[in-house]
């Protein structure tokens, strides 16, 4: 199975620090970060798969960095994490290209189901962007200049 | 809201009262007053009328007599010489005829200029009397004419004398007559015949010269001491010895020290006048009793009216302030969960990695990790106490719904108030600074409806911050009671709003759902504690709210830990 790499964003550092061991232990590639700025550090340097976000955050909220994500890795599959009361932040979230989103408390089992789903969409992107670039580099050839 | 104080209504009631009962009583005794004095005043000029006109018919009907006995008299001293008038047979021949016009003529005399006199005719023998050093001849010497007052004489019966001094061939001699008053007596009886008044005739001294027919002799000094003799006829109120009142008519006698009297007793006349008055006064009491009944009744009703509506309105505005209370709970509903989700979701994740550790252990057959199990544990059981701390400051909050009054720590208040908005403050980036006064003075009041007054405030201040933004929170004493001022960075409000922001329905965010009562209840909650609220505002620069709350019972406690 592939490992893959999940950037987790929550400003409640206890939340995303045991959910990042327990993705670890069940075979992800995990990084946490608590803020939106903190974030796009990591994501400007590293490759990731899939971004859980939560959606309420001081400075910087998950639509926002949303947003700021799409523009860097426009790939990496995003899964918003919300509050019952910003369940209208999810789907406003996934109007901008959100994958999905889920509410809080998560059920793990739910989560890891979500990044397997994102990341196989994800999969699946990257493959079809390799076989547009190879039909391009092709159709390059047979171009007479 | 604060109801008025107890007794208000009762205050009130009396005040409508005695408006209603004054409004309609002053008219109503100045018609009374108006029309018994006109009443009154033409009674009067009535009896004043009739009683001028029997005073002078009784003066005329004397002076015609008094005249028509000085001319008989004068008229023989005309016709008959002093010679002629001397012999004894003349003058009986002359008395004769007079006594057959009537028997008022007692006797006649002749006396000679030195005051004897010379001839007499009549029932005394007073030939040769001598009258030189009487008054009443020496009047008639000096004036022409004498009459005197009445006296009872010899015989005791009254009588007055008339002289008439006369020139004869040289001679100066004067006619004298004796007259009895029972012509004047009865010329005074036909007054008492036309009206039930008395009448009677005074010298200037007030002694009874004809008196009434019931009570006064002749030559008795009467009650009354008649003024200066006048031209017209004058009407007086009198008073007898035994207090009786009367209305006083007096018409003098031309040329004469005599003064004609006719008395109406006032009870008489005022008979009718009474009559009239009891009735008068009869209405006038019943007029009282019924504006006292109707302004009972009216005072009574409108009052019990006013309070059924304030009653109402009270219980309109508490469902009102409620209602804004639940608008502001729901706002503060999404931070809440949000609040109770975090540790809810770290409770979660902490418990499946607990399992998780068990399961690998299980699997694996490795020894379990002790010090993640436990930081697991440390981190659930810190969750729980967030949860507690946030679930036990909701209860507070949500508890205190009454209307009683208790002493309340403001600077506590605000702290629980913002408790609710930090998360969301701070996910927008809005800074909250507290500036207290830590020996605040406890401040009596109804604990809830301030907290409304404060979280209403602080949402709008938090609504006028658009981006990043500080509110300042500052408490102090002022005046025996608190201030507070809430202060944002927000977006400000121009000038042409600040006379209307705490109208009913004005709002400046309608669009977004704004109901426009909040800061009009806000304003009411603050008067209803006689307090003040007032806003400074800038464009661009922020606004300030201004709350006073006086407290007369304020005693200083110990500080807040803030």
């Amino acid at each position: 199975m592939d490992s893959i790499n999940v950037l987790l964003v929550d400003d409640e550092i206890e939340f995303v620090e045991t959910l990042a061991k327990r993705l670890n232990k069940r075979g992800f590639n995990t990084l946490y970060t608590t803020s939106g700025k903190d974030a796009m550090e990591k994501i400007k340097k590293e490759q990731f798969d899939v971004a859980v976000i939560d959606v309420r955050m001081p400075e910087m909220d998950g639509i926002t960095l949303l947003g700021e994500i799409k523009q860097v890795q426009p790939l990496v599959e995003v899964i918003l994490l919300t509050g019952y009361a910003s369940i209208q932040s999810g789907i406003e979230g996934m109007k901008k290209g959100a994958f999905d989103y889920l509410m809080k408390p998560t059920d793990i089992d739910e989560l890891i189901k979500k990044i397997r789903d994102a990341y196989e969409r994800k999969k699946q992107q990257d493959e079809k962007i390799l076989k547009a670039e190879a039909k391009n580099s092709h159709s390059g050839r047979e171009q007479p200049y | 809201m604060n109801n008025p104080k107890p007794g208000y209504y009762k205050l009130l009631r009396y005040k409508l009262f005695f408006a209603v009962f004054l409004a309609s009583l002053i008219p109503l005794t100045v018609i009374y007053f108006m029309s018994s004095s006109y009443y009154n005043k033409a009674i009067r000029s009535k009896i004043e009328s009739v009683l001028i006109n029997i005073a002078e018919n009784r003066k005329d009907a004397i002076e015609l007599f008094l005249k028509e006995k000085t001319e008989q008299l004068s008229v023989i001293g005309n016709m008959y010489t002093y010679d002629y008038l001397s012999k004894q047979k003349n003058l009986e021949r002359i008395f004769e005829s007079l006594q057959k016009e009537g028997k008022d003529y007692v006797d006649i005399s002749i006396v000679d200029q030195h005051g004897s006199a010379v001839n007499y005719v009549g029932p005394y023998s007073l030939s040769g009397m001598n009258y030189t050093n009487e008054k009443w001849f020496k009047e008639a010497m000096v004036r022409g004419i004498y009459k005197s007052d009445v006296f009872l004489g010899f015989r005791r019966f009254p009588h007055f004398i008339i002289a008439v001094k006369k020139p004869s061939d040289g001679k100066t001699f004067i006619i004298r007559s004796t007259i009895n008053t029972d012509a004047l007596k009865s010329l005074m009886r036909i007054a008492e015949v036309e009206a039930p008044v008395e009448a009677f005739i005074l010298n200037e001294d007030g002694i009874y010269q004809i008196p009434p027919s019931e009570g006064g002799d002749i030559a008795q000094k009467s009650f009354l001491t008649p003024e200066q003799p006048y031209a017209d006829t004058k009407i007086t109120e009198v008073r007898d010895n035994n207090n009786n009142s009367f209305y006083c008519a007096e018409s003098w006698i031309t040329n004469s020290d005599w003064v004609v009297v006719v008395l109406q007793a006032m009870k008489n006349n005022i008979e009718p006048l009474t009559g009239a008055m009891k009735i008068g006064k009869l209405l006038f009491l019943s007029g009282l009793l019924c504006i006292f009944l109707i302004s009972f009744v009216v005072s009574t009703w409108f009052t019990n009216k006013l309070y059924a509506a304030d009653m109402h309105r009270a219980t309109l505005n508490n469902q009102l302030i409620q209602a804004e209370k639940m608008a502001a709970i729901g706002r503060l509903a999404a931070g809440i969960a949000h609040e109770i989700n975090n540790p809810a979701a770290i409770i979660n994740n902490e418990s499946g990695w607990m399992n998780d550790l068990i399961k690998e252990t299980t699997e694996k057959g490795t020894k379990i990790d002790y010090d993640e199990f436990r930081k697991s544990i440390q981190q659930i059981k810190k969750q729980i106490d967030r949860c507690k701390s946030i679930t036990s400051r909701l209860l507070g909050f949500s508890r205190r719904v009454g209307e009683g009054i208790e002493p309340v720590h403001i600077n506590q208040l605000i702290d629980e108030a913002i408790f609710f908005l930090e998360k969301e403050a701070k996910h927008e980036n809005i800074l909250f600074s507290k500036k207290y006064q830590q020996d605040l003075p406890l401040w009596h009041g109804n604990a809830s409806q301030i907290e409304q007054v404060f979280l209403n405030i602080i949402t709008n201040a938090m609504d006028a911050i658009k981006g990043k933004g500080e509110i300042i929170l500052s408490t102090g004493e002022l005046s025996g009671g608190v201030e507070i001022r809430i202060k944002d960075t927000g977006a400000g409000m121009p000038a042409e709003y600040l006379p209307r922001i705490f109208e009913p329905f004005f709002s400046t965010k309608l669009h977004k759902g704004g109901t426009g009562l909040g800061l009009s209840i806000c304003y009411d909650i603050v008067k209803g504690f006689g307090g003040k609220i007032s806003v400074e505002s800038e464009v661009d620069k922020g606004s300030t709210f201004i709350i006073y709350l006086p407290d007369n019972h304020g005693d200083r406690h110990s500080g807040l830990q803030v």
